[in-house]
């Protein structure tokens, strides 16, 4: 009774908008105050597809989104770990100072992260454009794999000696695996907003790094409902996509942990 | 081209921005015959930073340019889509970063982020003199030299023109002049509407109203204070008395445009507004706005706002970039721009000097003119424009 | 064979612990008793390595082990909660240290032993379940599987059974010990349940205020404290200036010279017994008495003189 609950509220949440888009996007001519649409018409699709830019756009946003995430976990994991179970001093400054990029207005911030990467080369380059998703995206990462630690009780470190198991194969084998959940909000999450990403990647990225936001965010000061409607379709497959790579790459790596 | 760069922004950029122009790489191009200039640009690579979100729009650069200037150019055009805001603020760091190594090499811009982009030197200098194509432009249209107040010194050239107009839907008897829009608007309360005016369309009616203040388009030819002195309130009390009539009893304006055309597309009012007097014939087409919607220019004045093109100045191919916007001038271009199904905007050329095959083309394509060219209203000095985003939220907005 | 020499450890500067020395014998399970705070953790995690000694020594048969890290000590801890990985089965958890921990095998051959193992602590049919599927007591004996597949030479418990349910404590606490013996495990067993200490170890020691009070058998410790202190800890009875008096000495009597406020009735073992407080004494006491008493009423209580026996 609960699971189909659960299910139906899912279903309600995510998918029932999702289909709507759908159908915005194949409709044509359907006006409030219409209950259903009476005109078909793939016109936006037409739109999306024929656009010279979309298939780059789409391997560029995954790149940079996977990019993104990789980094972030790279970074994120220790940094979190050792806010979570480190004996640092000061943690209450240091988290504020890791919070700090998402509490400044990025568009306050841009023009001197511009100049930094055109002194550094990176300007109008992926590389820049991946540099600089760090910035909205690590925050989070670590606050989300920070309380995923937080989770994990203490006695691990000290199991893993007194079975005798190297620090960082107790992390790799006992630690990640238990952060799974933690990791894969964080990798989501770090995704989801390396996704929505335009001011940054319009100013770093100089429109030579082209991310579907740079060919979707300009129809919004459009009235051209079924393809801002369609674009938010492919807008939404694309984490969706990412999850599934992700939970494959999970399996994969658990697999690899039974084998050995 | 919709929106404005936020002031501050600029203002911090133009305290930082050093002395050197851009004007002797144009100086030093301008000596060059044509001829070498379009064989430098072959092989050249090149992108347009331009707003991307017209379907119509893009699908003529895209099938109409950039084929055309790969073909007889051997040039790879793309289109970088991008606002006005983004792209200037992106320059002014590299002005003052000193990159000479820019990623666009066009620029599509017109009147505030004109001035700001001249201001600060982000230009490449002056350029239009070398552009054979010139010669299809009305050398004599006072855009030519001056957009909005500021000297355009060939550091842009125009690229299309379009007349401000007003879209009705069930409205039996549509008015036709600002005195009957305004009537109109009374007898028919909660049809009416216009965007917030940070936004370009809603900051272009308050010109209308400017204008209908005005005695004639003679007193607002120049910047001029006292004028605004004497009759600011007189702008301010029309919009006053206007606004109990308007959408939801004036208390809101709709953010922007695609908003209010939302609200007409839902019938929630029955006026919208625009420049470019052909606007609803593409959203009619994509079924956005209903069959029946009918497009009105007003008789007693419309706003004709013209775009250009120009050139950053730290474009690594300035000969392709002429070369391009040569080929957008030319006669070919603009009439394919005339074609509704795509962009469907107004051209700029000179009808005196098309051959008679083209001009026929155009007349064929422009039908019966909306504005016809005597009720077309110069554009306004751009310190209008910030007078009004200045003080209208105050005036208007919070007298409610 | 243990042997802790003079052991003293200090957190800034405040020892927790300090002048413990005591030997456990091979093959014997020595249970380590006392109230918490007493230093009695951090003393098993020094054995076991966890925690540096801040001076004195420590030897495993007869080999010093005072600086040895603890993945390289032939001893394993086992903790109160049974920490078993949530993402792997029964058997992946026992076979965790056989194949990333001290004692390394070959597939083949941890896999055998892990079976054998898991057979032994009556878990065979469990060994595809995950720990959220077992009792905490199952948990508590897989846990144990794992560990004495590294074969340590020293176990170490700490308070192993805290976290279970009274009658599973019982139960699992009985087994253990009978396990370590079959198994002959040199075993150091921790806990602060005097009634656990007392069943568990073949050797009492007692802890308290980071001193280790009195060794012994356990019988010899509860009958006969050397002070207050272990009395408190251990026994039953009151501990006044002529020395122990064991509860099973004190009766009901109203000529007694002693007075002692009723707290309240409790029953075990088929009997009726009553909690007095002692107030000259600021100690408490349960006695056996057949008399009915109310709770809050004052009574007095004698001595019973026991024949010495020999």
């Amino acid at each position: 009774m609960r699971s189909i609950l659960g299910w139906s509220m899912l279903l309600l949440v995510f998918v029932v908008p999702v289909l709507f888009l759908f159908l915005r996007s194949i409709t044509f001519g359907w006006r409030y105050p219409d209950l259903f649409p009476s005109d078909w018409s793939m016109r936006a699709w037409h739109v999306i597809a024929g656009d010279p830019q979309i298939l780059q756009a789409l391997l560029t946003t995954m790149l940079v989104g996977i990019t993104v995430v990789a980094l972030n976990l790279l970074l994120g994991i220790p940094a979190a770990y050792a806010l979570s179970h480190g004996r640092l001093k000061g943690v209450v400054w240091l988290e504020t100072i890791l919070f700090l990029p998402i509490l400044v207005p990025v568009l306050a911030i841009a023009m001197g992260l511009h100049i930094t990467m055109i002194r550094l080369g990176l300007a109008d380059h992926i590389s820049g454009v991946i540099l600089i998703h760090l910035l909205p995206t690590l925050p989070y990462t670590i606050r989300v794999l920070r309380s995923g630690f937080d989770r994990i009780a203490p006695g691990w470190r000290r199991l893993g000696d007194t079975l005798g198991a190297p620090r960082i194969t107790l992390f790799v084998t006992g630690l990640l695996p238990m952060m799974r959940p933690s990791l894969r909000s964080a990798a989501v999450l770090a995704f989801v907003i390396s996704l929505s990403q335009y001011v940054l990647t319009a100013i770093i990225g100089g429109g030579q790094v082209t991310t579907l936001p740079l060919l979707y965010y300009p129809f919004f000061d459009s009235a051209d409902q079924a393809v801002i409607a369609g674009f938010s379709v492919v807008f939404a497959a694309l984490p969706a996509v990412f999850l599934l790579l992700w939970e494959s790459l999970m399996a994969g790596f658990t697999y690899l942990l039974r084998r050995t | 081209m919709k929106r404005y760069v936020p002031l501050p922004l600029l203002l911090a950029a133009a305290a930082c921005a050093d002395g050197e122009g851009g004007a002797e790489d144009a100086d030093t191009l301008s000596e060059a015959p044509w001829e070498e200039i379009e064989e430098a640009a072959s092989g050249a690579e090149i992108s347009m930073y331009m707003w991307g979100g017209d379907e119509g729009i893009n699908a003529y650069m895209d099938e109409v340019v950039a084929p055309h200037l790969e073909e007889e150019y051997d040039i790879t055009f793309s289109r970088q889509p991008m606002d006005a805001p983004e792209f200037l603020s992106r320059l002014m760091t590299e002005r003052e970063a000193d990159s000479m190594d820019g990623s666009g090499d066009i620029l599509w811009i017109n009147g505030e982020n004109f001035r700001t982009a001249k201001e600060n030197e982000l230009l490449y200098g002056s350029f239009a003199d070398m552009l054979p194509n010139m010669d299809y432009i009305n050398e004599e249209a006072p855009y030519v030299e001056n957009d909005m107040g500021t000297a355009v010194e060939g550091m842009q050239v125009p690229w299309g023109n379009v007349q401000y107009a007003f879209q009705f839907q069930g409205a039996e008897d549509p008015p036709e002049t600002m005195e009957e829009l305004l009537d109109w608007a009374e007898e028919n309360p909660g049809s009416m509407t216009y965007p917030d005016v940070s936004n370009d369309t809603g900051n272009g009616f308050v010109r209308h109203i400017l204008h209908h203040v005005a005695e004639s388009p003679e007193d607002l030819a120049e910047y001029d204070e006292a004028w605004l002195e004497e009759n600011g309130d007189d702008v301010w009390e029309t919009l006053r008395e206007l606004a109990p009539h308007l959408w939801r009893e004036g208390e809101t304006y709709p953010d922007s445009l695609s908003q209010q055309d939302q609200l007409f597309a839902d019938g929630e009012v029955s006026m919208t507004l625009g420049f470019n007097e052909h606007r609803a014939e593409s959203l009619i087409e994509q079924g956005t706005f209903p069959e029946d919607t009918e497009t009105i220019g007003l008789t007693s004045g419309s706003i004709s706002s013209v775009h250009y093109l120009s050139m950053p100045f730290n474009t690594t191919e300035p000969e392709a970039a002429l070369v391009a916007i040569n080929y957008m001038l030319s006669p070919e271009a603009q009439i394919a721009k005339l074609e509704p199904s795509r962009w469907g905007e107004g051209h700029i050329l000179d009808l005196d000097a098309v051959s008679s095959g083209e001009r026929d083309e155009i007349e064929a394509m422009v039908g019966e003119e909306v504005v016809p060219q005597e009720d077309a209203l110069p554009e306004l000095d751009a310190r209008y424009v910030d007078w009004i985003q200045d003080n209208w939220e105050q005036e208007v907005v919070q007298q409610r | 064979m243990l042997t802790i020499h003079q052991a003293e450890k200090q957190f800034d500067q405040l020892p927790v612990f300090r002048g413990v020395s005591f030997t456990v014998k091979a093959g014997e399970t020595a249970s380590l008793v006392g109230p918490s705070g007493c230093g009695k953790t951090t003393l098993l995690r020094t054995i076991a390595g966890l925690e540096r000694l801040s001076s004195g020594t420590m030897q495993l048969h007869g080999r010093d082990m005072t600086s040895v890290p603890p993945e390289k000590r032939p001893v394993v801890l086992l903790f109160q909660d049974a920490l078993l990985f949530p993402h792997l089965t029964v058997l992946e958890n026992v076979l965790y240290g056989l194949k990333y921990g001290k004692r390394r095998l070959s597939r083949k051959k941890r896999n055998e032993e892990a079976e054998t193992m898991l057979a032994k602590v009556e878990m065979t049919g469990w060994k595809d379940h995950y720990p959220a599927q077992l009792s905490g007591g199952q948990q508590q004996r897989v846990s144990l599987a794992r560990a004495l597949l590294l074969q340590p030479e020293l176990l170490l418990l700490d308070e192993p059974f805290s976290s279970l349910d009274a009658h599973l404590r019982q139960q699992l606490r009985l087994w253990v010990r009978r396990f370590l013996k079959q198994e002959g495990v040199t075993a150091l067993f921790v806990t602060h349940d005097r009634e656990e200490a007392v069943m568990m170890g073949d050797h009492l020691l007692v802890m308290k205020d980071g001193l280790l009070q009195q060794e012994g058998a356990p019988e010899d410790v509860y009958t006969a404290p050397v002070n207050e202190a272990v009395a408190d800890v251990i026994s039953d009875g009151l501990y006044c200036e002529e020395g122990f008096i064991g509860a099973d000495r004190l009766q009901v009597d109203p000529e007694g010279e002693l007075e002692a406020v009723v707290e309240h009735a409790l029953y075990a073992y088929g009997w009726r017994f009553y909690r007095l407080t002692v107030h000259t004494l600021s100690q408490t006491v349960v006695v056996h008495t057949e008399e009915e008493l109310t709770e809050g009423t004052s009574v007095k209580l004698s001595v019973k003189e026991v024949p010495e026996h020999d």
